[in-house]
């Protein structure tokens, strides 16, 4: 059995190193991008690999789906643009620096041949340990949830999981504050398969978030992976109509966005009066507290990752 | 034990349609045919695996969940194929006509 | 669970891999695409190295798979805005590169 995982381990890493080479090399950037989802989708076969099926589920969700899709809207986006307003090339800026373009990636390649061989050479001194796993082990059951990792998320290191919430709507309001948005440059598909699968496939995308939700308190799941699947869905849609992007309130909109944020500070605060300190829970409410947040936490996920992908900030003249 | 035998026999030859399918999405000289083989195989190649799993499920939850597995890539599957098929002969196939202009760089394609 | 200490022996090289391979394209390509498809992959270089290094124990150390988690999605929130930011700049410059010819909308390029 071990030769045969030796041997599977050996080819997960090969197509895993050739995928991202020919990615990272490609001239053709809609090549690139194609390259960079199979590279999630094998990256996440190799977190399984590593028993980590959190964030296998968060890989294929997030680093290979939504992910991919801001990489496709930005090439069409990009497109667009060029078609609108050519630009055309700049050969003398382009062609006329070829023998010092060679000469920095032989010195990079040099740096950063070196920089790996060192960091091989730190790995190989770690020192094989369990790491914090026993130290987690011995406080789960104060934790109100089942999961590790979910507990680790939400109680043992909540401030981290806060502040990430915190950046995911930085960067929303980073992406807003560059401009309106447009309609999305897509066009729109004749025919009735994409709308009679929007049809099928919505629901079943919210059972799944709601599923993964409420199995990240007991197994691998959890908010970020339940976002990301509500968030693919809200992109479907998106995609489905182009022209006519969802009309959504602007001040539900905003609340629901920055609910996550709001009901985690919240609690933290409500820890800080009243329990065992800034972002601890009043234990017997541990696991309902984390529960409240993760819906709100969901749903904010989700409509930061929807507006992302739409980019700009919406207003109500356009529509 | 018959049941792991025929396990063993149904992902063999799920395998044998899923390599089936890669060797013609490599090898075929255009989008239609590639996505023929890609498809056409790898639903039947995927329903072999699940129909040997099924054997190895525990309860009724596991078997309704691989079914479940089955039939949504299906349905993925065969939108998508429609989809790209039908953007193709709109808009002519992704290498050729989405070339971004911006890549300038023939010389970096060694790396 | 695990029979042989493959995945502590291998991975963490993969990971080292991915990292360079990423540094390398970051700097180099020119493109702000590929630039932020090369930061994605050292992002994964180093999730990879984190991973594998949790490995080790019975089971898969709880703290470093939170970690990635979180840096799973900072990753793609700043791959968005990144990618927001290069968007933007093809409206105002015209260009998809940083090392665009000098001129007045070359500052807000530097910025990034």
């Amino acid at each position: 059995m071990s030769a045969v995982l030796f041997v599977f381990d050996v080819m997960l890493l090969v197509g895993i190193g050739g995928v991202a080479w020919h990615c990272l090399t490609s001239t053709d950037l809609f090549r690139a991008v194609v390259l960079f989802i199979a590279l999630g989708l094998l990256l996440s076969m190799a977190w399984v690999r590593l028993e980590a099926p959190d964030i296998a589920l968060a890989e294929a969700a997030i680093g290979a789906g939504v992910t991919g899709a801001l990489l496709l809207i930005t090439l069409e986006r990009l497109k667009h643009l060029e078609a609108l307003s050519p630009t055309g090339r700049d050969p003398e800026h382009s062609t006329g620096s070829s023998a010092g373009r060679a000469l920095l990636s032989g010195v990079v390649i040099a740096l950063v041949g070196a920089l790996g061989l060192l960091l091989i050479r730190a790995l190989l001194a770690q020192p094989g340990q369990a790491g914090l796993q026993p130290l987690v082990d011995a406080q789960m059951h104060r934790s109100g949830v089942d999961n590790p990792v979910t507990g680790v998320l939400l109680n043992f290191r909540a401030y981290d999981t806060f502040l990430e919430l915190a950046v995911i709507v930085l960067a929303l309001l980073g992406a807003w504050s560059l401009g309106r948005h447009e309609s999305v440059p897509a066009r729109p598909v004749p025919g009735p398969m994409l709308p009679g699968i929007l049809r099928f496939l919505t629901p079943v995308a919210i059972v799944t978030g709601v599923y993964l939700l409420w199995a990240g308190t007991h197994g691998p799941g959890g908010a970020f992976q339940a976002g990301a699947v509500l968030a693919a869905a809200g992109i479907l849609i998106v995609l489905g109509r182009p022209r006519r992007l969802p009309i959504a309130p602007d001040q539900p909109l905003r609340l629901g966005l920055v609910a996550g944020v709001a009901l985690f500070l919240g609690v933290g605060v409500h820890g800080l009066l009243f329990g065992p300190g800034f972002m601890g829970y009043v234990e017997p409410w541990a696991y309902w507290l984390i529960l409240a947040i993760e819906v709100a936490a969901t749903l904010s996920i989700a409509l930061a990752l929807v507006a992302l992908f739409i980019g700009g900030r919406p207003h109500e003249e356009d529509r | 034990m018959i049941a792991d035998l025929l396990t063993v026999v149904l992902v063999v030859a799920g395998l044998a349609f899923f390599a089936a399918g890669t060797v013609g999405v490599l090898r075929f000289p255009d989008v239609y045919t590639r996505l023929h083989a890609l498809t056409k195989a790898d639903n039947l190649g995927l329903g072999l695996v699940i129909a040997g799993l099924l054997f190895q499920a525990d309860g009724a939850t596991g078997v309704l969940g691989l079914l479940l597995v089955w039939a949504l890539v299906l349905a993925s599957g065969t939108v998508v194929a429609h989809l790209i098929a039908q953007r193709t002969r709109t808009h002519g196939a992704f290498e050729s006509a989405d070339r971004e202009p911006a890549t300038r760089d023939p010389e970096e394609g060694g790396g | 669970m695990i029979d042989w200490p493959g995945p502590v022996l291998l991975y963490p090289f993969g990971g080292v891999f991915l990292f360079a391979l990423g540094l390398y394209a970051a700097i180099v390509r020119r493109h702000l695409v590929q630039k932020v498809l090369g930061l994605n992959v050292m992002g994964s270089g180093v999730f990879m190295v984190l991973l594998s290094l949790a490995a080790r124990g019975q089971a898969t150390d709880p703290v470093a798979q939170a970690l990635t988690l979180t840096g799973i999605v900072v990753a793609a929130s700043a791959t968005a805005f990144a990618l927001a930011l290069a968007v933007r700049l093809k409206r105002v410059s015209g260009a998809t590169e940083l090392d665009a010819p000098a001129g007045d909308d070359d500052d807000p390029a530097r910025e990034r």
